[in-house]
């Protein structure tokens, strides 16, 4: 990496709206590469659509993203993503290595089944998560936070070099939630960059490098010492912040 | 009373009397459970048929029904399981309780009066010949006395639970908060719907009862906001495709049960294209107008945000906008003359900038963080519209 | 008659032959593809589509009796049916998509609409007695006994599409299934999936309404799925068992009905796949309710143990202090 930074995710005047109402309103950020920026703002602010967006899921009303500098198609097999837990039926007929095994199909193309290297793959990121001895495992059986290991093998498997990952928190016990971050660390070692919608308000000087605070708006985006302060919270959140300095934020 | 009178009372009767539970069907959303139920009575009916009863007494009528409460039951058992998705449980049980009807009425045992055409169409011609007699005088068909006892139940019903019933549907936690346990009204609201049911099948049978259950509802519900409203319309609704639908199937040599329910669905396509507010029709005006609405604000947020700065003139040209907002040429061009016909935005030099009165409005706009503009009143009403 | 005279004839009689093939095909397809009907929870749109198709039956009839008689409007049959299976999807998707009534709602409409026309048009078409409409009444509760060699071609190229489709999508199938969000991130088209996989589950249905009928077709499609599902963790065995009970519901319901005079075959095929289902609930390992209450009782017992080992220990320091 040279000095001048490479900006792996640029934002320019995005807008998006369901149905002429909008629910993000002319975001501009930059994410550069090989760091981990956080999401944070209130439900319905648009964190989870900001995520689509930059893959195409929603549409955009206006505006434009940048992968590396071309677009999202160009650049799709560098991106990988962890969608929310809580979106898929975990009562599906299929185990845990096979949910891991489908961040290679992106890389397979539509006639080609997952063969050894495929496989091998899986393992190792199966491995790394430490949900070895689960593989063979039907989903259902699972924890909350092993549903999320499972999740974040297969981004692994996808060996992207952007992450979006929607709430990799949620419902997720503290050892695995530190076992998680630890991962993450290890892979904005290797260059990676990772976008991550966040819940935890506390956590967020501990996690992240960057933080952007959402609502509709870009309230606030840059490093975490810089713009994670008092008022730029308010801002985000409304009256809705009273007790940070006490902790528990609603 | 002759013979098409009679049975265009039947119909109408029946219609109606479906088409106001049908409303609460449709709110509750079990309109596929009343799907299940109406296939699933059909062994009590053969069976209160093989022993005689012959619709004459109220066994004949609740037996049934009772089989549709059981399938009401069973498959709330088997959704607690666990083990199955969705509505599977539905898709498992009613099939299985039909089949045995329909096995027993092919096999004819016992001489069964009642064919495999009439379970899907009912037998109204033979409901209206079947007269009720007190003495030596008739009466009128006995079908529409039944159909008119239960006609008086459902309004009894939902005249006496009105407020039960209003709350447990539209807010069940509400109901539990104010000392009113849904399953008091769930399944007394169930029977109603078994009994009705079982009553309609000799006009309609057992397949198209969902269609007049659901039909005249699904398009009052298009057409009102208030519940009382909807129960009239539906009522209308129902009564007006029964009489029309007799008449076109009588000159079309065709079943009345069948063109009643094609009617209600006729109703219903119409209703949900040209109601004045949630229609499709409707709905495209007004997306329309919001589309511009929403682009010419757009615009004015994108010149106040690239206003200052020196990002501020490229972005603010014409060609900026089309080129940051992604817009085509012709799209751009519009908006831009109705942004500035309405004084959001003022041209100068080539350069587009807010005005104030387009800053005022974006400023008003994003203390709201969502849709402030002047679109009109399209929020569709959902259900909780029905609260006032 | 005996098992074996039922064999032999299986074997050597030309109709039962026919018909047992006909409905195994059918049965395999259902099963096969009712697994993403029922994982998507679109059972009773099963039923639906099934009901409307008569709306597409009956007009294909009527336009093949317009056009060249009774032989063309047999063929347009099952074509008439995979359309007006389609149209109530299509209608479905519109009212559910442009206002606030809800899906199961919009079904019923659909049943109004479609089912309640086909029944009207069924009624003028027996009225007129066009040449060959007695073949309609096979579509209601199906009618596996008469099936014919035009029928089984039929049968056997829409299914081979249908399986054909579902091998080649296989593992683009069931991620969108499973997790659409993450099916998109990597470029699947969406919508596209959608109506593909559901134009095939269009298709399945359509395959068996002439041995199951148009009323009762969802048993075939739901059944072997929910029983299936009880019995394995993973899709691709579950989507083989399913075929393998679809099958089986398939050709008992047909050799039986076929033997029995006078029996319409698609309540034999809805019964045989409802208790292929109880039977699943009861016995199967893991989640049946023999193997899931001798589950609990080892927990008791194991639960009893821990409390009496724990009480023992307790006792014990209570006695010594």
């Amino acid at each position: 990496m040279n000095d001048t930074t490479t900006i792996a995710v640029r934002i320019t005047d995005l807008t998006v709206a369901y149905e002429e109402t909008p629910v993000l309103w002319d975001i501009d950020m930059e994410v550069p590469g090989g760091s981990i920026m956080g999401i944070v703002g209130p439900n319905g602010a648009g964190k989870s659509t900001l995520i689509k967006a930059i893959m195409g899921i929603v549409p955009a009303a206006g505006g434009e993203i940048r992968i590396f500098d071309r677009t999202f198609r160009e650049q799709r097999r560098r991106v990988g993503y962890v969608p929310q837990r809580t979106s898929v039926d975990w009562d599906f007929p299929t185990t845990v290595l096979d949910v891991v095994l489908m961040g290679t199909y992106g890389s397979l193309g539509w006639f080609r089944r997952p063969g050894k290297q495929q496989l091998d793959a899986a393992w190792q990121a199966i491995e790394r998560v430490s949900m070895t001895e689960y593989a063979g495992r039907q989903i259902s059986e699972l924890s909350g936070g092993q549903q999320q290991r499972t999740f974040l093998a297969r981004a692994l498997v996808q060996n992207a070099d952007i992450y979006l990952m929607d709430e990799p928190f949620q419902g997720v016990d503290a050892r695995t939630e530190r076992a998680i971050v630890q991962i993450l660390r290890q892979m904005r070692q290797q260059g990676r960059t990772l976008l991550i919608v966040h819940h935890d308000l506390q956590t967020v000087e501990e996690y992240f490098d960057l933080v952007a605070m959402l609502n509709v708006r870009i309230v606030a985006c840059g490093p975490v010492e810089a713009v994670f302060g008092e008022e730029n919270l308010r801002r985000t959140y409304g009256g809705r912040v009273e007790t940070f300095s006490s902790g528990r934020i609603k | 009373m002759s013979l098409v009178l009679s049975i265009i009372l039947i119909a109408v009767t029946t219609a109606v009397a479906c088409s106001i539970v049908g409303v609460f069907l449709v709110l509750r959303r079990m309109s596929m459970v009343a799907e299940g139920v109406s296939h699933s009575i059909l062994p009590g009916l053969v069976m209160a048929l093989v022993l005689g009863a012959a619709l004459r007494t109220p066994v004949a009528v609740l037996g049934p029904a009772l089989l549709g409460l059981f399938l009401v039951l069973s498959v709330e058992a088997l959704n607690r399981t666990r083990l199955f998705a969705g509505d599977a449980p539905l898709g498992v049980v009613f099939p299985a309780l039909f089949s045995v009807g329909v096995i027993i009425i092919s096999r004819r045992y016992a001489s069964v009066p009642l064919s495999e055409s009439s379970v899907l169409t009912g037998d109204i011609n033979y409901a209206a010949l079947s007269q009720l007699q007190i003495g030596a005088a008739e009466i009128g068909p006995r079908s529409l006395y039944v159909m008119l006892v239960i006609l008086l139940l459902n309004l009894g019903f939902v005249v006496a639970l009105f407020k039960e019933l209003k709350v447990t549907t539209f807010d069940p936690g509400l109901a539990a908060a104010v000392g009113i346990r849904p399953e008091l009204v769930h399944y007394p609201f169930m029977a109603i719907v078994s009994i009705t049911i079982v009553g309609a099948f000799e006009a309609v049978g057992a397949v198209l009862v969902i269609a007049l259950l659901t039909a005249p509802a699904a398009a009052a519900y298009l057409l009102s906001r208030r519940l009382e409203t909807m129960l009239l319309l539906s009522a209308g609704f129902a009564a007006f495709s029964a009489v029309s639908g007799f008449w076109i199937a009588y000159a079309l040599d065709s079943a009345t049960s069948g063109m009643t329910a094609a009617i209600a669905g006729v109703v219903f396509v119409l209703a949900l294209g040209f109601a004045p507010r949630r229609g499709l029709l409707a709905k495209a005006r007004i997306r329309k107008r919001r589309v511009l609405a929403f682009a010419e604000r757009l615009l004015v947020m994108h010149l106040i945000h690239h206003a200052d700065g020196d990002r501020a003139t490229p972005a603010c040209t014409p060609e900026g906008v089309m080129r940051h907002i992604n817009w085509d040429p012709a799209l751009t061009g519009s908006v831009i003359h109705r942004a500035v016909a309405n004084g959001l935005v003022r041209e100068h030099h080539g350069v587009l900038l807010p005005s104030d009165q387009g800053r005022e409005l974006c400023r008003e706009a994003m203390l709201w963080g969502e849709d402030a503009c002047e679109c009109g009143d399209d929020s569709e009403a959902d259900v909780s519209d029905f609260n006032e | 008659m005996t098992p074996g005279d039922v064999l032999s004839m299986l074997i050597f009689d030309h109709t039962l032959r026919t018909v047992s093939i006909g409905s195994g095909l059918v049965g395999v397809v259902a099963g096969a593809l009712g697994c993403f009907a029922y994982l998507r929870k679109q059972g009773m749109m099963g039923a639906i589509v099934a009901h409307s198709s008569l709306f597409g039956i009956t007009v294909a009839f009527l336009i093949g009796s317009a056009a060249g008689g009774a032989a063309l409007a047999e063929r347009l049959i099952l074509p008439g049916a995979l359309v007006g299976g389609t149209l109530c999807m299509a209608f479905v998707s519109l009212v559910v998509h442009t206002t606030r009534i809800k899906t199961d709602t919009a079904m019923g409409v659909s049943v109004a609409l479609f089912f309640g026309t086909g029944i009207a048009l069924l009624r003028m078409i027996q009225s007129m007695s066009l040449p060959g409409h007695r073949v309609l009444r096979d579509y209601l509760f199906g009618q596996a006994a008469t099936m014919t060699r035009v029928d089984l071609q039929t049968i056997a190229l829409f299914s081979g599409i249908a399986v054909v489709v579902l091998l080649v999508s296989w593992k683009e199938f069931k991620l969108h299934t499973f997790d659409p969000g993450f099916a998109a991130s990597i470029g699947y088209p969406m919508h596209r999936m959608d109506q593909v996989l559901l134009a095939v589950i269009v298709l399945a249905i359509v395959i068996g309404l002439r041995t199951v009928g148009v009323i009762l077709m969802v048993s075939l499609l739901v059944c072997p799925a929910a029983a299936a599902r009880q019995w394995t963790k993973r899709l691709s065995h579950m989507a083989l068992l399913a075929s393998f009970f679809g099958l089986l519901s398939g050709v008992l319901g047909a050799v039986l009905s076929a033997v029995v005079s006078n029996l319409p075959t698609g309540p034999v095929i809805s019964l045989t796949a409802t208790m292929i289902v109880l039977i699943s609930l009861v016995i199967a390992p893991r989640r049946g309710v023999v193997a899931r209450s001798l589950q609990r009782s080892v927990n008791r017992r194991r639960f009893a143990q821990l409390l009496t080992a724990e009480q023992a220990t307790s006792a014990d320091h209570r006695s010594r202090s």
